[in-house]
């Protein structure tokens, strides 16, 4: 009886365990996390002064894939779950308010209900669709572990990936842009990018302190023990099963928020949001960002878009070079650039 | 009938070519406890390499050996590189890694065959049809493909049961230190093992070539697939490959010529055509949320070992 993720069955995975896997919230990711968002509160700002207008979109997606990433992070880096089919939340989103919109462009009805394309109603939907999602995909995937859970996710995310595919009204594998709508949230009027900026900027603080705020509950602290030891959770009494589920249900709430948002944002509704692909690119925005950490996410966001916007004006194989910074961090930086950041010092779990 | 025949022989087909993928990569985790999304880029391998060879020379047979032999050096070379380091990591630094090896190799294939798909073209000599009944011809190449799928779950069986090399794979699955101290190389039959996987993978990749265009990524379905055989049939075992490369192969094949039809009893034609098409992609997976609600590890799982 060796069950990977109950008990300590051999040395190679105690080490990880305790090394990595146990870092949780300390003080110095909370002053890192008000440093960081600081930062994004002033850096719209910044690159407009400097006559780079144009990279405030860009920012805006660091904002939202961000978001996205913490949430991943959330199950990944405190729930000890790897998820490899986080897109498939994103795209559950995306297709959530894109329908709306779409629907509310030609006059038309989705299941009977008229479209919309305010932010205030297809937002929260979308959330709701990807806790949905999430309990049936995290329910059925949380029956496996290890590995198994590994694959199971990154097969559903296929799954949905394909149903995508499917929907011809949406423009089918090309995807339909939107580009008529209106980016209204309430009475704001977000079709200046700036102004939209922020709207993503307010949400994404919000999700932030949530997120702290949970790791740092009974309820997160539970969460944690199942990454530790579910079998002395279990034993303790608790339904770790249960809180698992939550814990991925919540984390595809919001992953499905910021597909949402990002389909608000690019005007753009295709399946490539549920790409498998991007579920693995969030997964490395959380690993170069730091696991364990939450605001290491939305770190790891802005160096990847940093990168991409970098080196697309040298080269169109920007992906070659992201694989070759990857496998250089995976070999060489494991703890990602938050643990770098915070140099040696061990937290307080 | 004669189509669900035809039908039926085409989702062995497929099936035949999935087990040819999900075999190796069920032994390579068995053994060796890791997790490898790169093993669809070297489908991809295979695939362009026996595109290369087989456009320039105009033989299958070169073509195919080439395919093979590309995967399995593009293997050798991503284990002894890359692939040993990760033994003692967590699965999730196994992920990252050779998810960046998939972002290399798609880039790398486009650097160094261009944008344009290529294509590879079934053999001459099995570019015609046989009867399997009569008034019922079948292509040949389809055919051929099964007999080859047959022929490696043979040799990968005899290989595992009943030789030397395959009694330290069945040994290692369990007791890989022991092994060790047993004076067996284990990091030799480590690289072994990869390397056969990877031969696999790239024979897959040359065999499906002539129903696809050969281009970046076309690997990536294929492993997700493998994923789900596994996720069906259990890790690290053959028996668990067949039988779930069979199931899926025989479920797609069948949802996609039936279930139209089906839905054509019960809504208006176009919404059935829509419907059933999508349902039909999903038929896979929806045979895996049945395993995962009845058996969790697996119809032949190795979990509880």
């Amino acid at each position: 009886m060796s069950d990977p993720q109950t008990a300590p069955a051999s040395p190679r995975r105690t080490g990880l365990r305790f090394g990595l896997w146990a870092r949780g919230p300390s003080r110095w990711h909370v002053a890192l996390t008000v440093v960081f968002l600081a930062l994004l509160s002033v850096a719209p700002l910044w690159v407009e002064a400097s006559g780079r207008g144009y990279l405030v979109t860009v920012l805006t997606r660091v904002v939202i894939f961000g978001l996205a990433a913490m949430s991943l992070d959330f199950v990944m880096g405190y729930g000890g779950m790897v998820s490899l089919g986080h897109a498939t939340f994103l795209g559950a989103g995306a297709y959530t308010a894109g329908a709306l919109t779409y629907h509310s462009l030609d006059g038309s009805r989705l299941l009977g209900i008229p479209g919309t394309d305010q932010a205030l109603v297809t937002w929260p939907l979308a959330t709701v669709v990807g806790a949905l999602l999430g309990l049936v995909i995290g329910g059925l995937s949380l029956r496996t572990k290890g590995v198994y859970f590994i694959m199971a996710t990154l097969a559903f995310n296929q799954m949905i990936y394909f149903l995508f595919n499917a929907l011809e009204i949406y423009g089918g594998d090309d995807g339909v842009g939107l580009f008529a709508a209106r980016r209204a949230i309430g009475p704001i009027d977000a079709s200046d990018d700036m102004v939209f900026y922020y709207v993503c900027f307010a949400v994404l603080v919000v999700f932030t302190v949530i997120l702290n705020l949970v790791v740092r509950a009974p309820f997160g602290r539970v969460v944690r023990g199942c990454r530790s030891n579910m079998a002395r959770m279990a034993a303790l009494g608790y339904q770790t099963y249960r809180y698992r589920l939550a814990a991925f249900a919540l984390s595809a709430a919001i992953t499905s928020l910021a597909g949402a948002m990002a389909v608000t944002e690019s005007q753009f509704l295709s399946p490539s949001f549920a790409e498998w692909t991007e579920s693995g690119e969030l997964l490395i925005m959380v690993i170069v960002g730091g696991l364990g950490s939450l605001i290491g996410g939305v770190i790891g966001a802005g160096a990847l878009f940093l990168l991409e916007e970098l080196s697309i004006d040298i080269t169109d194989n920007w992906q070659f070079f992201v694989g070759i910074g990857l496998l250089a961090i995976v070999l060489g930086a494991p703890r990602g650039l938050t643990g770098t950041l915070l140099g040696g010092r061990r937290s307080h779990d | 009938m004669n189509l669900f025949i035809e039908q039926t022989l085409n989702g062995l087909q497929l099936g035949f070519t999935l087990l040819m993928v999900s075999a190796g990569l069920t032994l390579i985790f068995g053994i060796m406890n890791i997790i490898n999304l790169a093993h669809g880029s070297l489908f991809m391998v295979g695939a362009f390499v026996a595109a290369d060879v087989g456009g320039r020379t105009g033989n299958y047979l070169l073509a195919l050996l080439a395919g093979i032999a590309g995967a399995a050096v593009a293997g050798l070379i991503v284990e002894l590189g890359l692939i040993r380091r990760l033994y003692h990591r967590d699965h999730l630094y196994q992920v990252l890694a050779t998810f960046a090896l998939v972002l290399i190799a798609n880039q790398a294939v486009q650097m160094i065959w261009g944008l344009t798909p290529r294509s590879v073209s079934a053999p001459a000599f099995l570019d015609r049809t046989v009867p399997v009944l009569p008034g019922l011809p079948y292509p040949a190449y389809r055919l051929a493909i099964t007999a080859v799928g047959i022929a490696v779950i043979v040799f990968l069986h005899l290989l595992v049961e009943r030789t030397r090399v395959g009694m330290w794979i069945r040994a290692g699955r369990t007791h890989r230190e022991l092994l060790g101290a047993f004076g067996v190389n284990v990091r030799l039959l480590y690289t072994l093992v990869f390397a056969v996987g990877a031969g696999l993978a790239g024979l897959a990749g040359v065999v499906a070539a002539p129903f696809l265009s050969v281009e970046s990524g076309i690997g990536d379905h294929f492993l997700i697939l493998s994923f789900v055989v596994i996720v069906v049939g259990g890790i690290g075992s053959l028996k668990g490959a067949l039988y779930g490369s069979l199931m899926l192969g025989l479920a797609d094949t069948w949802a996609r010529t039936y279930l139209p039809d089906l839905f054509g009893q019960f809504v208006d034609p176009s919404t059935a055509a829509t419907a059933g098409a999508s349902v039909a992609s999903a038929s896979i997976y929806l045979v895996m949320v049945v395993v995962l609600v009845v058996k969790p590890n697996g119809l032949f799982g190795l979990a509880d070992e």
